[in-house]
């Protein structure tokens, strides 16, 4: 079977815009969480991006293209240089861009509504496509010259496992030799915190998965990419890549719209440990959903536990307690995290932990990163409306 | 038109369980609103999930111009009759008026 590969890493996060400044986030515990800025005086807190982190050196403004597709411009920028893939492709129709997506261009909606209901403006000529969910892609590709099979995904908060799990089936069959996959996500404007507010499972204090004194979830933006490429295209290349995109894992619970499901996780998790020829025992580290609500934390250790059928689980963390939740990013910053995690043999840790909450029963790497080999690792985004997605990672030192 | 509510009877909250079914009769609920409810009827015996607490804290909310500190990731959750949520209910309006 064909093998991929991850060639290169691009990060637009809250808690730092390359890969270095994010690694160094996460095992300081840094979060950046504030008062929302679109919504002063509300108490709602979330990790927003600086401008002037990511902004410099991008040729696209921000008329033309709303914020999540400039996320990603500047990621996928970030990630072919560190592929060696920064003065462009020798196919171009060859590389592909697959991008997962949850909601499209929310501030760009927030900011024509306003318009229209309280100026009595219509909305500019570029609204629609700044607007279409599947942008970001559309833009990758025309910054970059990609012009191979090209789309987004979007399955809510499992929309960037989706668009990375869709990317390594493509590659092994053989439709292109690089994908720029990942997700992006810029949900802060005020209707949509409002909304997630009206959901009464947001955080005011800090995320801390996993942990007793869990109380919600966090908001967060950015966009995270792995390129992706088959290892023969990348040896050609005199690339040598340290981590193999192994396995990818899809199921739906086919139940709830909002509470998850223990078995529909299982069965992703399952299904993307078959999918690389593995098993429980052989996962060294995983980088959970982990929101840091009740519901999801809990349930994501069930579907663990009986996944590993009464044999120890394997250490986890989750990563969202310093970046926040991205949505449909949110599995691109862990993919990003999981595989420096594995380059750099540390696990890093979860953030904010005070003491395990008793129906976790789990290994939570706490506060503080592990230093350990990490030869195979599961990355795990299980969305609203019980979309699950699972990929599996391994190294190939 | 708001209503003040200083606090929630049974009554008043088996009114309002209703109002949140029946707004989600898609969910094939028609059987449990014919059903007699009382104060000790238990929120499994009529299909009532996390969701639908957030919807019941959402209309109490705006019915009554309130705000319940109400977060859904403490053991609220947990709470086993409509009884038990009155209490639980009255004690976050408790404390949303002391704050």
């Amino acid at each position: 079977m064909t093998r991929v590969v991850v060639s290169g890493l691009g990060i637009v996060s809250p808690v730092g815009c390359n890969v270095d400044t994010f690694w160094r986030s996460l095992l300081a515990g840094s979060a950046a969480f504030a008062e929302a800025s679109a919504l002063p005086g509300r108490g709602l807190c979330v990790a927003e991006v600086r401008d002037s982190d990511f902004m410099a050196g991008l040729t696209v403004s921000a008329s033309m293209c709303d914020r999540n597709a400039l996320f990603a411009i500047a990621a996928a920028r970030q990630a072919l240089v560190a592929a060696g893939l920064g003065e462009g492709f020798p196919r171009p129709d060859r590389v592909g861009v697959i991008l997962g997506n949850a909601a499209g261009g929310q501030c760009t909606v927030d900011e024509q509504y306003s318009r229209l209901h309280l100026l009595k403006k219509r909305p500019p000529p570029m609204t629609v496509p700044k607007v279409m969910v599947s942008s970001s892609a559309s833009w990758v590709s025309m910054t970059t010259g990609a012009a191979g099979p090209s789309f987004v995904t979007s399955s809510a908060c499992a929309s960037a496992n989706h668009a990375i799990g869709v990317a390594i089936q493509m590659l092994r069959a053989g439709a292109a030799d690089i994908i720029i996959a990942g997700g992006t996500e810029a949900p802060l404007s005020a209707g949509t915190l409002l909304a997630w507010d009206a959901m009464k499972i947001m955080s005011r204090t800090a995320c801390r998965p996993f942990a007793a004194g869990r109380n919600g979830l966090m908001l967060s933006e950015g966009a995270g990419i792995v390129v992706l490429e088959t290892q023969e295209h990348a040896r050609k290349r005199g690339v040598h890549a340290s981590v193999e995109a192994a396995g990818f894992g899809f199921s739906a619970d086919a139940g709830d719209l909002v509470s998850p499901d223990a078995g529909g996780m299982e069965r992703a998790m399952a299904l993307c440990l078959a999918d690389a020829g593995l098993g429980p025992g052989d996962l060294a580290y995983v980088n959970a959903h982990g929101t840091g609500t009740r519901a999801n934390d809990r349930t994501e250790v069930l579907a663990l536990n009986h996944l590993f059928a009464g044999t120890p689980l394997p250490p986890l963390s989750s990563t969202k307690a310093v970046t926040g939740h991205s949505l449909g990013a949110a599995g691109a910053f862990e993919a990003v995290a999981t595989v420096l995690a594995m380059q750099r043999s540390m696990a890093p840790p979860t953030a904010n932990f005070d003491a395990i909450d008793p129906e976790c029963d789990i290994d939570c790497i706490a506060n503080v990163g592990r230093s350990m080999p990490i030869a195979v690792a599961m990355s795990n985004s299980f969305a609203f409306g019980g979309l699950n997605a699972a990929l599996i990672f391994k190294s190939l030192r | 038109m708001s209503t003040e509510v200083s606090c929630i009877t049974n009554d008043l909250l088996i009114a309002l369980l209703r109002d949140v079914v029946a707004e989600n009769r898609a969910r094939n609920r028609e059987a449990i609103l014919q059903d007699v409810w009382s104060p000790l009827t238990t929120l499994e015996e009529i299909g009532f999930d996390s969701l639908d607490l957030v919807e019941l804290v959402f209309m109490i909310e705006d019915r009554f111009s309130v705000d319940i500190g109400f977060n859904a990731n403490t053991n609220i959750n947990d709470v086993k009759t409509i009884d038990d949520l009155r209490r639980a209910i009255d004690n976050l309006l408790a404390d949303s008026r002391a704050a």
